[in-house]
Order: structure tokens, then C-alpha cells, then sequence
């Protein structure tokens, strides 16, 4: 798994590329905890359109990471799941409950 | 009184003479069942006991109302041996037949039911004819005569004896056809049983079929020994299947031929054109001109494509078939293009359809005398309670139309059908194969796992969804193992089995830890959103039947996907 962090606007991106399961989501984990915590960042997006697998505890990382931004009223949404990874989430039934990007140029469009 | 003392003892041994030749006439003629050696026996002797120039023995034929001559002795006997026959009324034998009762002439000239012509075709002359009825439980069974006694005339006496000879001849005679009709209808039986085995070898055996990718499923009963429902089998190359199954209009002996003559030109066909279109259409053709007085037959064939998870089906007046669909887990009837029986046009453009065809897909195809076998009260089994009696789960194809003939069974209360009744199930199945792993309990060891579990599953022909699903839930699986049963210890094994059978990926987990308690195993509520808790949730969403088996030491976790 590879992380790579962008500002996009007010925005933060945090690109996931590989696999997330029980080795790589501790990682994973600790990058969106600490973006959420800083400061400046009102909405953290986690694109994970270049993960060509996630299990539990990544789905569980995600989670975790919405129930925090909630607490810190702070944004936290995701872009683009492809196929495998939509269909990981769809057995969660966890579709609905995240924002999701369909592309990463609607980040660059102002709120409302 | 020396003279007539004579006389009478000379009558006297005459007479034990003959009663003594009686006997051994009755004796010789319950020796034997044997027809014809029955009525030698009976013309020889009574010419013999009746000290008579020539004897005849006509049977009496009910059809005709006339008497044949069977067996003649004499010197004309080749002249009357089964080219004389006699209308019941006509000459004295012919008399005797319709009245019953015995006749002596002892002037056959003089007497007016004399049939002179006889004697001029033959070139006998007739001095004296002694004539019985034979006669068995009411039923005229023929005429027995003796001709021309060789010391004289006849008498009352030999008339007394000839009778006497005819009652035993008549039993012998008839029990002996009694026996021949029996034997008959044995030889018969065993033609039939014979007919039965040599037909079954037209049809494909399973055990031996050359694709592992097939399930192949067969169910057959004959309304009588054989039958004119057929199927076929084979590999046309290493990626394509030919099939065909069909239903010959009649049953029995001409049917079973029929389909004998049809299922080696299908062969022929299918590897000459390697196309089902035109396997059909000159199939059609070919059966067309041979078939006699309009018989046709109805048939479903089709080439499964394995590399392309597809079937192309064509259907020539055939009921429809039913199709499972392992992904909606559903059973479904398709037509599969309908076109007219074959046999009946020469020129028809058979129409064919293709379908999806992918693993764990199944074709169920039957005869009509399935749909149309009755119950006592004369209700139809009927399509609907085929279809209802199909199993969803992955069981084999010889399963389902086990399943689907003891529900037919049940139904009418009797194996024995009016019609042929035959059941062929067709599955794309699964390669036999396995992949058995020991790993460490380290969660660095999970990715090239899974990268080795896609491979080999990748071999099946599944869908990729499928495939990802099931990665995901042994992934999950040993994700629990270690972080549960080891308590995140990476150094402890782990060892993992993945089967394929026909119809299902089985998949077992065994660990060395701490057991699993089955009865605490909490599923998660989905509908309550937190973190944590889900992989056990996607195991059991994911896989059919999920078994954790605690042991002595650690947990057998078994698994199972039917396909």
C-alpha cells in the first residue's frame, strides 16, 4: 500500500494505492487520524480509486475515520471505488452512509 | 369249439397288442412338448396299431375354418404333406370336423361325402378310411384318418381304438402348442431384454465421458424394454461440447431402431460440421428420408462453449428446458428457439439461440412422458411440479434428476410409466483441483496468499466477482485467526485447504490456538454503523455454509460456496 497526501482547495486528499487488509490498514489509519487532528483541514478525502483490495479492517479504518470527523465536526468523504472496492462495500451495506466522489475534478468545485 | 377258442385268443392277443401299443403310445407322447416330433409319433403309430396303408393328420385352423394335412404316411405322403387342405363340411374329414363323430366307410366309392378328386391327384386309391375328431376341452383340434387296412376291413373295434388313440393324441397336441406360445413369449422377452442391453450401449456412458468440466446427470425408465428417448454426449475438441437429447414420436421395437440409426448419424454429423446448424439441417434431412409413415422427433442439442461460459441451443419441437442459474440461484424455462420436430419437412432453417452458460450453470431436458406421467385420479405430474421439484443448491447433476424422478415417483405412486420418462441434467462444472497451503500467522504473509488463491481459482473459469468475494472471505478468515486465535502471535501456523468439486469450492482453515466458541460468535448488525466486527459478517454473506469446529487444540473452520 502507498500513500501520498494532496491539498486540494480546502480540501485534504489522501491517495491509497495497492492493498488494504490487516497489514497495510494500520498505516492507513494512522495517516487519517493525523489529517483529521490537523488543524487546518476542514474535510479530509480518501480516493481509492488505485486499491485493488480492501477487507474489514480497511472498511473498519474508513469507519473509524468518519465516526471521528463527526465527533471533530470536520468533513470526512471518499472518491472513487471502483468496482472491487464498491462491491466490498455494498456486503457492509456501507454505500450510502459515506460521501463519495465519482471523479477527483469535483473536488475543485466550490461547496454549494 | 378248438377253432373258435383259437379265433377268440388270436383277438384277444390282437387286442392286448394294441392296448400294449396304446400305452406306449401314451407313454412316447407325454415325453416330449415338442411339436412336430408329437404328431411324427402320432401318425407313425396309428398307422401301426391300425395295420392301415396311410395316415394323415389335419389340424384344424380356426382363421380358415379349414383342416390342413400336417402329417401324412404312405406312399403320397410328399403329395399331401401340407399342400392338402380340406373346408370344415367337405369331404369325410371335413365331416367328421364340423360333426364331431368319428366315421368308417368301408366303401368309400359308394359313400357321397367321398371326395374322389384327391385320389386322382395323388394317384391313391382309397379302399376303406377310418376318420376321428380330435378333440381337447370342447375345442376341435384336428382330424386323424388311417386308409386301407392292410387284412381287410375296418371294424368297430379299430374305430373303439382310434378313438381312444385321437382323445390322448388331441392332449398331447395341445398342450404341446400350449408350450410353444409359452416359449414363444419367453424367447421374445428375451429378445426384448437383449434389445434393451445392446441399446444401452448406444448411449453415452457417463463414467467414461472425457470432459471433467461436465456434469452430466441421466434418468431413464422405458414404458416398455426399450425405449425411443435418446441422448448423446461428446467432446467435439478440447473447449467444445456436443449434446443432443430427443424423444423418437412411438415407442418400443421401431423406435428404439430409430434412435439407434438417428444417434450414429449425429455423430457423423457433428464432427463432419462442427456446427450445430447444420448438424440439425441435415439431420432433418437425412431423417426425413428414411423415416417411415410420418414418424418424427422431437429434440434439443446444443455446443457448450467453455472458454466463452456460453451454450448455443436449438430446440425442434421439444418441451422447454430448464435452466439454472447458479448466480440468481434460480431455475428458469427457456424455449431455446422454437422450431418444428424433425423429420417431417425436408427443407426447414432451424433457428438456434445462444445463452450464457457458466459454471454452476445447469440445463435440465426431459421427455414428454415425464410432464405427462398420470396419478391415479389421471392428473398430469406436468411441467410445474418438474420445475418445483428442481433443488437450487449446488448438488450434482445426477443429484437433481434423481431428485426430480422420486418426486415424479411419489407423485404417481408407480416406476411404471405410460410413456418413455427420461431426465438429463448438464452442468458446467468445476475441474477437480486443489491448493493446500501452511502459513505463519503474520499478517505480512496475507497478500502473496491471496495472490496464490486468485490464481488457482482463476483457473475455474469464474466469474471475477466471485472470485474477489471469495479471496475477501478467506481473507477474513484468517484475518480472525489471527488476531483472535493467536492473539496477533506471527509465528504460529496456520494451514488452509481449497477444493474444487464439481458444484462448490470447499475451504477449511485449521488453527492451533485458542478454540472458537461457536455459541459466542456474535454476527454483526449491519444497520448499526462502527468499525470492527465485519469480517465475520462477510464470510457468512459471502459463503454458503460456514462450520467452526472446535478442537482439542485450535479451530477447523470449513467453508463452502456451491457455484
Amino acid at each position: 500500500m502507498e500513500i501520498k497526501v494532496k491539498k486540494i482547495k480546502d480540501k485534504t486528499l489522501i491517495q491509497v494505492s495497492g492493498t488494504v487488509d490487516l497489514y497495510s490498514s494500520p498505516d492507513l489509519r494512522e495517516e487519517i487520524q493525523g489529517q483529521l487532528k490537523a488543524k487546518n483541514n476542514h474535510e479530509v478525502v480518501v480516493d481509492l480509486g488505485e486499491v485493488d483490495y480492501i477487507d474489514s479492517s480497511g472498511i473498519a479504518t474508513l469507519v473509524e475515520g468518519l465516526q471521528v470527523s463527526g465527533k471533530m465536526d470536520k468533513k470526512f468523504s471518499l472518491a472513487r471505488l471502483n468496482k472491487k472496492v464498491r462491491d466490498v462495500f455494498s456486503l457492509a451495506r456501507l454505500e450510502t452512509v459515506f460521501t463519495i466522489y465519482d471523479d477527483l475534478a469535483r473536488l475543485n468545485e466550490n461547496p454549494d | 369249439m378248438a377253432g373258435k377258442n383259437t379265433s377268440e385268443i388270436s383277438a384277444l392277443k390282437q387286442k392286448i397288442k394294441r392296448l400294449s401299443s396304446l400305452i406306449r403310445i401314451s407313454s412316447l407322447l407325454n415325453s416330449t412338448l415338442d411339436l412336430d416330433e408329437i404328431l411324427n409319433i402320432i401318425m407313425l403309430s396309428s398307422k401301426k396299431v391300425m395295420d392301415a396303408e396311410a395316415a394323415t393328420l389335419f389340424l384344424y385352423n380356426e382363421k380358415e375354418h379349414a383342416l390342413t394335412a400336417q402329417i401324412a404316411y404312405g406312399k403320397v405322403r410328399h403329395k399331401i404333406k401340407g399342400k392338402l387342405t380340406i373346408a370344415v363340411g367337405q369331404g369325410i374329414a371335413g365331416t367328421v370336423a364340423e360333426q364331431r363323430e368319428p366315421v368308417l366307410v368301408n366303401d368309400p366309392g359308394n359313400d357321397s361325402r367321398f371326395m374322389c378328386r384327391i385320389d386322382k391327384k395323388t394317384g391313391f386309391v382309397t379302399k376303406s378310411i377310418i376318420c376321428v375328431p380330435l378333440i381337447y376341452q370342447d375345442k376341435l383340434v384336428g382330424v386323424a384318418q388311417a386308409l386301407n387296412k392292410k387284412s381287410g376291413r375296418f371294424t368297430e373295434d379299430d374305430l373303439d381304438v382310434f378313438c381312444t388313440f385321437a382323445n390322448q393324441a388331441a392332449v398331447a397336441i395341445e398342450s404341446a402348442r400350449l408350450h410353444r406360445e409359452e416359449m414363444d413369449v419367453q424367447r421374445i422377452e428375451q429378445e426384448l431384454n437383449l434389445a434393451q442391453l445392446i441399446q444401452n450401449s448406444f448411449l453415452p456412458h457417463i463414467d467414461n465421458m472425457e470432459c471433467p468440466e461436465m456434469d452430466i446427470g441421466i434418468r431413464k425408465t422405458a414404458a416398455f424394454n426399450v425405449s425411443g428417448d435418446f441422448f448423446d454426449i461428446f467432446p467435439l475438441d478440447d473447449r467444445q461440447i456436443f449434446f443432443i437429447f430427443g424423444d423418437v414420436a412411438g415407442k418400443g421395437i421401431p423406435a428404439a431402431l430409430f434412435m439407434a440409426n438417428l444417434l450414429s448419424r449425429v455423430r457423423y454429423l457433428a464432427f463432419r460440421y462442427r456446427c450445430l446448424d447444420q448438424v440439425v439441417s441435415n439431420l432433418n434431412q437425412e431423417i426425413h428420408r428414411i423415416s417411415q409413415r410420418g414418424m418424427f422427433t422431437t429434440l434439443v442439442a446444443g455446443v457448450v462453449e467453455m472458454d466463452k461460459g456460453t451454450v448455443q441451443l436449438v430446440n425442434c419441437g421439444h418441451l422447454p428446458v430448464s435452466f439454472y442459474d447458479a448466480e440468481k440461484k434460480k431455475w428458469v424455462s427457456v424455449i431455446g428457439a422454437g422450431n418444428i420436430p424433425i423429420g417431417i419437412f425436408p427443407q426447414v432453417d432451424f433457428k438456434s439461440e445462444n445463452a450464457s452458460f457458466r459454471k454452476g450453470d445447469m440445463l435440465m431436458i426431459f421427455s414428454d412422458g415425464a410432464v405427462e406421467a398420470k396419478n391415479r385420479k389421471g392428473h398430469e405430474f406436468g411441467l410445474k411440479r418438474i420445475n418445483a421439484a428442481l433443488p437450487r443448491d449446488g448438488v450434482s447433476a445426477q443429484e437433481i434428476v434423481d431428485r426430480v424422478y422420486s418426486g415424479l415417483k411419489e407423485y404417481c405412486g408407480t416406476e411404471r410409466f405410460k410413456d418413455d420418462v427420461t431426465f438429463f441434467a448438464l452442468g458446467n462444472c468445476l475441474r477437480p483441483g486443489k491448493f493446500e497451503r501452511r502459513i505463519c500467522s503474520s499478517p505480512i504473509m496475507l497478500r502473496e496468499l491471496r495472490k496464490e488463491l486468485e490464481l488457482f481459482l482463476e483457473r475455474y473459469n469464474l466469474s471475477e466477482l466471485l472470485i474477489s468475494r471469495m479471496i475477501l472471505a478467506v481473507d477474513e478468515a484468517l484475518t480472525n485467526v489471527i488476531k483472535y486465535s493467536y492473539s496477533g502471535n506471527t509465528t504460529m501456523p496456520i494451514d488452509m485447504k481449497v477444493e474444487a468439486r464439481k458444484r462448490s469450492i470447499e475451504i477449511t482453515i485449521r488453527d492451533y490456538g485458542i478454540p472458537v466458541d461457536p455459541t459466542r460468535l456474535r454476527v454483526k448488525d449491519l444497520e448499526n454503523v462502527s468499525p470492527g466486527g465485519l469480517g465475520l459478517n462477510f464470510i457468512y454473506l459471502i459463503m454458503d455454509r460456514v462450520k467452526f469446529d472446535p478442537q482439542d487444540q485450535g479451530t477447523l473452520l470449513e467453508m463452502v460456496k456451491f457455484i
